[in-house]
């Protein structure tokens, strides 16, 4: 059961979208990281079950976040879900090497990330409710 | 006795129409009116009038349609129709699409009471 | 890796040994010392020698040099294995055929595997990615989608709110001024005239507002690209020619003169007559307005793939810095030299969206107290290419409400020589003729459209058979008039 999320997004916009979409799908405990480095050290004190990652942050290149994340926290590593605003198979197979469990397009209506979050919860692993 | 000439009038402005009844009327004329596509029809086939001023924004129907119809029934074909409108594009393509509905000539408002008068006389000396 | 080769002797048994051969002979980890078979013409000796693998009649024809080998007897005869049971010494070892070769296979089929295991794992990942693409792309087409919906509402919008709006503002606008009219010229009534003075002065201010409605009107329609040029082959001189006439008696009454330049050639442009006139009222009228005296000057110049019109004044000019903001709308500078003729300050932002509609240039020189020239610019076209405009558009049109259309074409052959022969007008004229009796067959609301030396009609509704038919019976109509006007 997933009891706190974690947003790494450097745009303000796309961070409270993406609370958004988070607290309609159950989840009610959010925090924030604006890049890369906070967002690790984040991962660390706040110990996420789900991390909602964006691909392009201004420090560190996100799917390197997302391998330091799961390199680091091993079989306890959070669920990891990129977030872009371009689709590009590249960086979807990318994503997929560093180990994202989804990768979801950004748009106004949150469509995508409502997809991937039903995903996780009927996999048996929503939010701790 | 001078029968006076019938014009009718198809507007839906009561303004308007009370201020081009007044004009017509000066020039000699005896005006009718009508403010909507319903009934027109009926209302030319009643009075037979000898000229139709017909404005094309009516509330309920389109007044090149009602014009085409004029023409089509045969007992008045023959009656002369201007059509008169203030809407933008039908201004520009006045001269086409009135052609097509068939009317005799048309009239942008607002209008020239001499061009008017002009435009009457000549229809009906015909 | 590395590995040191295993030395293998094959003793054959046929099929059994050629397929063995087929499958080592090129793996690295096995070097065949050689294929003994008795028989000489056995396939196992054919194939090795194709192989280029030595062979012979005896495996001891191998066992020459110390070093480790390994027999693999495939002939399953008894006496084969009991002699090559005594054989096994420090060099040589004789395994147990199967086991070598399973052992060799088992390592290479590890080796495949883990190396299949590298690349389903690669795949998963690739087509991971691309169903996340694809889905990608299935979200922001549907957005797209959504904005396309959007947008096109919002057209039809701007086209309902200009057409609406215009009729909002004049019908209020024609009633004020006939009820005015009607006081100030006594149908109702005898009016002093200091009451007719008043009167006036509000009929010629509802003339300003109409004036104004009509070029707000016109310019949102032109800024909101909804203004459809209705162009046709013209001779540009006496067009300006023609407009410059209209202006002669202000001209006369303000005592200023006009002087023409026009390039010896007549020339033919493809526009919109309407339009232009405007753009030519619009120039010719501001140079009249703020020129007390001189003259104004009117210049029409071919220069090859286009026109160059200009109307120069000696007026007072414009200063530098304003010229930028001349085409802007609502732009009036100084006082108009006639306080009657009000501009709306929107005339030359109209002028500029009509000629860069044309795709032409309009701009203006001037430098203050030493007058002002407005130049603008309208390409020229070829028949064939206004032809084939035409044509596009209307089809574009018949697209847009999806119908069955069918496009009839009729071209005049010999234009050209018989235009030198009657004169361009009356082949003109013929033509506009021709079009009119054959318009009256085609199916009602259809037009027959006159383009230099052809004429079309994009027909409706129909048929390809009922576009043939039709077609004949205008060729014969067709015919039936030329007969017709030979003859008188």
């Amino acid at each position: 059961m997933i009891k706190k999320v974690l947003v790494i997004d450097d745009n303000e916009q796309d961070r409270k979208i993406a609370e958004r979409y988070l607290k309609k799908s159950g989840y009610s405990e959010i925090v924030m990281a604006i890049n890369g480095q906070e967002g690790l050290s984040k991962v660390n004190s706040e110990n996420p079950g789900l991390v909602i990652l964006d691909t392009m942050l201004p420090d560190i290149v996100g799917f390197e976040v997302c391998q330091k994340i799961k390199e680091s926290k091993g079989p306890q590593a959070p669920l990891i879900i990129m977030m872009t605003g371009a689709v590009d198979a590249v960086d979807a197979v990318r994503a997929r090497q560093s180990g994202a469990d989804d990768y979801c397009v950004k748009t106004a209506d949150g469509g995508p990330l409502l997809a991937a979050l039903k995903n996780i919860s009927e996999k048996d692993i929503g939010p701790q409710t | 006795m001078d029968e006076k000439r019938k014009i009718l009038i198809i507007d839906d402005e009561p303004d308007l129409l009370k201020v081009i009844k007044n004009r017509l009327e000066s020039w000699g004329f005896e005006v009718f009116s009508w403010t909507t596509g319903a009934g027109a029809l009926k209302q030319v086939l009643e009075i037979r009038p000898d000229l139709i001023i017909l404005d094309i924004m009516l509330p309920d129907i389109n007044g090149y349609d009602l014009c085409y119809k004029i023409k089509k029934t045969p007992e008045i074909s023959s009656i002369p129709v201007i059509v008169a409108t203030a809407k933008q594009e039908w201004q520009e393509d006045m001269g086409d699409i009135g052609r097509f509905a068939k009317a005799d000539d048309c009239i942008p408002k607002p209008f020239e009471p001499d061009i008017l008068f002009e435009k009457i006389n000549k229809l009906l000396s015909k | 890796m590395e590995q040191a080769k295993i030395n293998i002797i094959i003793i054959g048994a046929g099929e059994k040994t050629k397929a063995l051969l087929e499958l080592l002979h090129s793996h690295n980890t096995v070097r065949i010392l050689g294929v003994v078979d008795k028989d000489s013409s056995a396939i196992g000796i054919k194939c090795a020698q194709k192989l280029g693998i030595p062979t012979a009649g005896d495996y001891r024809e191998f066992l020459a040099r110390n070093e480790q080998v390994e027999i693999i007897d495939l002939s399953e005869s008894k006496e084969a294995r009991e002699e090559l049971g005594r054989l096994s010494n420090g060099n040589t070892k004789v395994l147990d055929s199967r086991a070598s070769i399973i052992g060799i296979l088992l390592q290479e089929l590890n080796d495949k595997t883990s190396e299949l295991e590298k690349i389903r794992a690669e795949l998963d990942i690739q087509s991971w990615g691309l169903k996340k693409t694809n889905e990608g792309i299935r979200t922001l087409y549907k957005e797209l989608e959504k904005k396309n919906e959007e947008l096109s509402k919002l057209d039809q919008l701007k086209s309902d709110f200009l057409s609406t709006v215009s009729h909002e503002l004049r019908t209020p606008l024609a009633t004020i001024k006939e009820t005015v009219l009607q006081i100030r010229d006594g149908l109702l009534g005898p009016t002093t005239p200091r009451q007719q003075e008043f009167l006036s002065m509000c009929i010629d201010n509802t003339e300003r507002l109409r004036r104004i409605i009509d070029n707000l009107l016109d310019l949102s329609k032109i800024e909101a690209g909804k203004t459809e040029l209705k162009r046709k082959l013209t001779d540009i001189m006496s067009l300006v020619k023609r407009t410059c006439m209209t202006f002669s008696s202000k001209l006369s009454s303000k005592g200023l003169e006009i002087k023409i330049n026009f390039s010896p050639e007549a020339a033919e442009v493809y526009l919109d007559e309407d339009k232009i006139i405007q753009v030519l009222n619009n120039l010719i009228g501001n140079s009249v307005k703020f020129t007390k005296q001189g003259f104004i000057g009117i210049s029409v110049i071919d220069k090859g793939d286009f026109i160059e019109c200009s109307v120069s004044d000696t007026g007072k000019g414009i200063r530098e810095e304003d010229l930028e903001r001349l085409f802007s709308k609502f732009q009036q500078f100084g006082q108009a030299a006639d306080p009657e003729e009000k501009g709306t300050g929107l005339g030359l932002a109209i002028s500029k969206g009509i000629v860069e509609l044309h795709r032409g240039k309009i701009w203006a020189e001037s430098k203050l107290g030493q007058g002002t020239r407005f130049i603008f610019t309208l390409p020229k076209y070829n028949p064939r290419q206004v032809l084939k405009e035409r044509i596009t558009d209307s089809l574009r049109a018949g697209l847009r409400t999806q119908e069955l259309i069918s496009v009839l074409i009729f071209e005049l052959s010999g234009f050209s020589a018989l235009e030198e022969r009657l004169g361009r007008q009356k082949v003109v004229s013929f033509l506009d003729d021709l079009a009119k009796m054959l318009q009256e067959e085609l199916p009602s609301r259809e037009r027959m459209i006159v383009e230099a030396d052809a004429m079309f009609s994009m027909l409706k509704e129909t048929t390809k058979a009922q576009a043939l038919s039709l077609k004949d019976r205008l060729l014969s109509c067709a015919s039936e008039f030329l007969k017709k006007k030979r003859a008188g």
